[in-house]
Formats: structure tokens, C-alpha cells, sequence
């Protein structure tokens, strides 16, 4: 069974075999399942493989796992998940706040569409964060804001942050003990 | 190339600077710790228009895309104003048009 992988780097040809032979050291040892390389052009038993050529191919497929790695995650578009918490004890998320997750610059932007705020980071999980926290910190500086002292985009901000966030009951009150 | 770090702090220090038209507002910036960011409040005659976060113990290099949008403008047009190819006076205007800086109503208005 054979099958190419086009990467641009090697034309590498990919098999898997049963009870293939290997050269060792000059003596020929079995194996059960060994994938490895073969060259159409050099007329050569494609299954008798020596050690140096087992490397070779080792490094090959290691090179093409990491550029195939990277046109994946090259190909990865904006996705949307949702944030029901801050991880943070004093504001509560009401209604699941909808993320989403982009690549920018070989880093992440997390943006909250609806309130135009996002902040980014060098991973989809630091991006993530930084969102949180930077949602918890335009909470802060809205709530302490009256209208009046914000301008059209921040006092639609507001309101929408108002609508995703609460602030948490500070202490919770205390159970009576029964008498 | 992306709109970086040092694009948003060049940017913070660059929004301070005086118009050189008297009737366009200066603008006061604010910033303000808090948590991972350091939150950059711009001010227009005591009102707050706009406000942006730079993460602090980030790379230089690190992406900070978002806050062209935060200003409504091309992350392109963004850089230009950090890079200094764009005067404060054009990104005001720019602000004004877009709606972010109330526009002052005419007089017979």
C-alpha cells in the first residue's frame, strides 16, 4: 500500500508492510510493521531498508508533519465559542458572553463583537484570557461612570456590558443559627 | 505586518499631542492599570470617547489588532497615525466623522 505526500520539501513515499526485511549491520532481521521510504527510480528491493535510510525518513516525515502542522493552523479562520465566567469572584457573567477567536500577526484575537472589546495574545487560551480580563476591567470603569460622562460608542458599551455582567453580592448572607 | 505593541504605545503618547487647528478638541489621555492591561482613556472636553488596552508584560511584537477597531478605522490607517504619516488633526477628524467624538452642533443649529 502505497501513497505520496506532496509537500513541497521531498517527494516521500509512504508505505506500511507486513514482515518486511531490515539490513542491519549486514544481517537481515525481521520486523512486524515498519513504515518507511522507497525510491521508484533506484531499481532496489523497495523492502530491504537500511538503518541510515529509516532516519532519513524519519526526519522527512518529521519536516512534513510540521509544515502540513502549519498549513493547518494557517487555514484556521475566525471560530465563535462562548464565555460564562470571568474567573473572577466579584463580577458574574449573566447571559453567556459569544467569543470570537481569530488569528492576527501570529498571535489571537478574542473579541466580543457585540461591545466592540477584545484583546489578544500569543495563544487561542492567553487571548482568551486577556478578553476576561479586560472585560472585567471596562465593567469596572463603566459602572463607575455616569451617561453623561461617556461618549456614543462607550456609553452603547456600557449598556451592553450591563446586559452580559452583574456584580456579585459582596457578602452573602449568613444562615441564622437555630436556636 | 500587524498593528503591534509598540504600534498602541506610540499611539497613546501620539493621541496627547495639540492639533494644530484651534478648533478641533485636544484630546486627554488617562491611563489607568487594572488587571493584565493598562486601560488608556481618551477624554474630549471632559466626556470620554474612546478607550483602549495595551497588556502589559506583553512582547513588543505582540498583536494589539483590536484597537483599530476600537477607533473605527483600517488597522493600515492605524499604523500610519503611529508611525506618525497621519496627524493628530486627521484622526480627530476621522473620529468625529465616525461618530466616536460628538460632533459640536453648528451655531443656527
Amino acid at each position: 500500500m502505497a501513497k505520496s505526500l506532496g509537500t513541497g520539501v521531498n517527494r516521500i513515499e509512504h508505505f506500511l508492510v507486513r514482515d518486511v526485511k531490515v539490513v542491519k549491520d549486514g544481517a537481515k532481521k525481521t520486523s512486524g510493521h515498519i513504515v518507511g521510504t522507497s525510491s521508484a527510480t533506484s531499481g532496489t528491493n523497495p523492502f530491504l531498508i537500511d538503518e541510515s535510510s529509516l532516519q532519513r525518513t524519519n526526519s522527512s516525515l518529521a519536516e512534513t508533519v510540521k509544515i502540513l502542522a502549519q498549513q493547518v493552523a494557517s487555514r484556521i479562520s475566525a471560530y465563535c465559542t462562548f464565555m460564562v465566567t470571568l474567573g473572577r469572584d466579584d463580577i458574574e457573567v449573566t447571559n453567556p458572553i459569544p467569543v470570537t477567536i481569530e488569528p492576527d500577526g501570529g498571535g489571537y484575537i478574542a473579541s466580543f463583537m457585540d461591545a466592540n472589546i477584545a484583546s489578544g495574545g500569543d495563544t487561542v487560551q492567553d487571548a482568551f484570557e486577556s478578553l476576561q480580563d479586560i472585560l472585567a476591567s471596562s465593567f469596572c470603569i463603566a459602572e463607575q461612570r455616569s451617561e453623561g460622562e461617556l461618549g456614543p460608542r462607550l456609553l452603547r458599551e456600557k449598556r451592553i456590558l450591563m446586559e452580559f455582567l452583574c456584580r456579585s453580592p459582596k457578602n452573602t448572607p449568613k444562615r441564622q443559627p437555630k436556636s | 505586518m500587524s498593528f503591534t505593541k509598540e504600534h498602541a504605545e506610540a499611539t497613546a503618547k501620539k493621541l496627547k499631542t495639540k492639533p494644530d487647528n484651534r478648533n478641533l478638541p485636544k484630546l486627554e489621555v488617562i491611563p489607568l492599570k487594572d488587571g493584565a492591561h493598562i486601560q488608556h482613556q481618551i477624554f474630549c472636553n471632559g466626556v470620554e470617547v474612546v478607550r483602549f488596552g495595551i497588556k502589559h508584560g506583553s512582547h513588543r511584537n505582540a498583536t494589539h489588532g483590536w484597537i483599530a477597531r476600537r477607533f473605527g478605522i483600517a488597522p493600515h490607517d492605524m499604523r500610519e497615525f503611529a508611525n506618525c504619516n497621519m496627524s493628530i488633526d486627521a484622526m480627530i477628524g476621522h473620529l468625529m466623522n465616525v461618530g466616536i467624538i460628538p460632533t459640536p452642533p453648528r451655531d443656527g443649529e
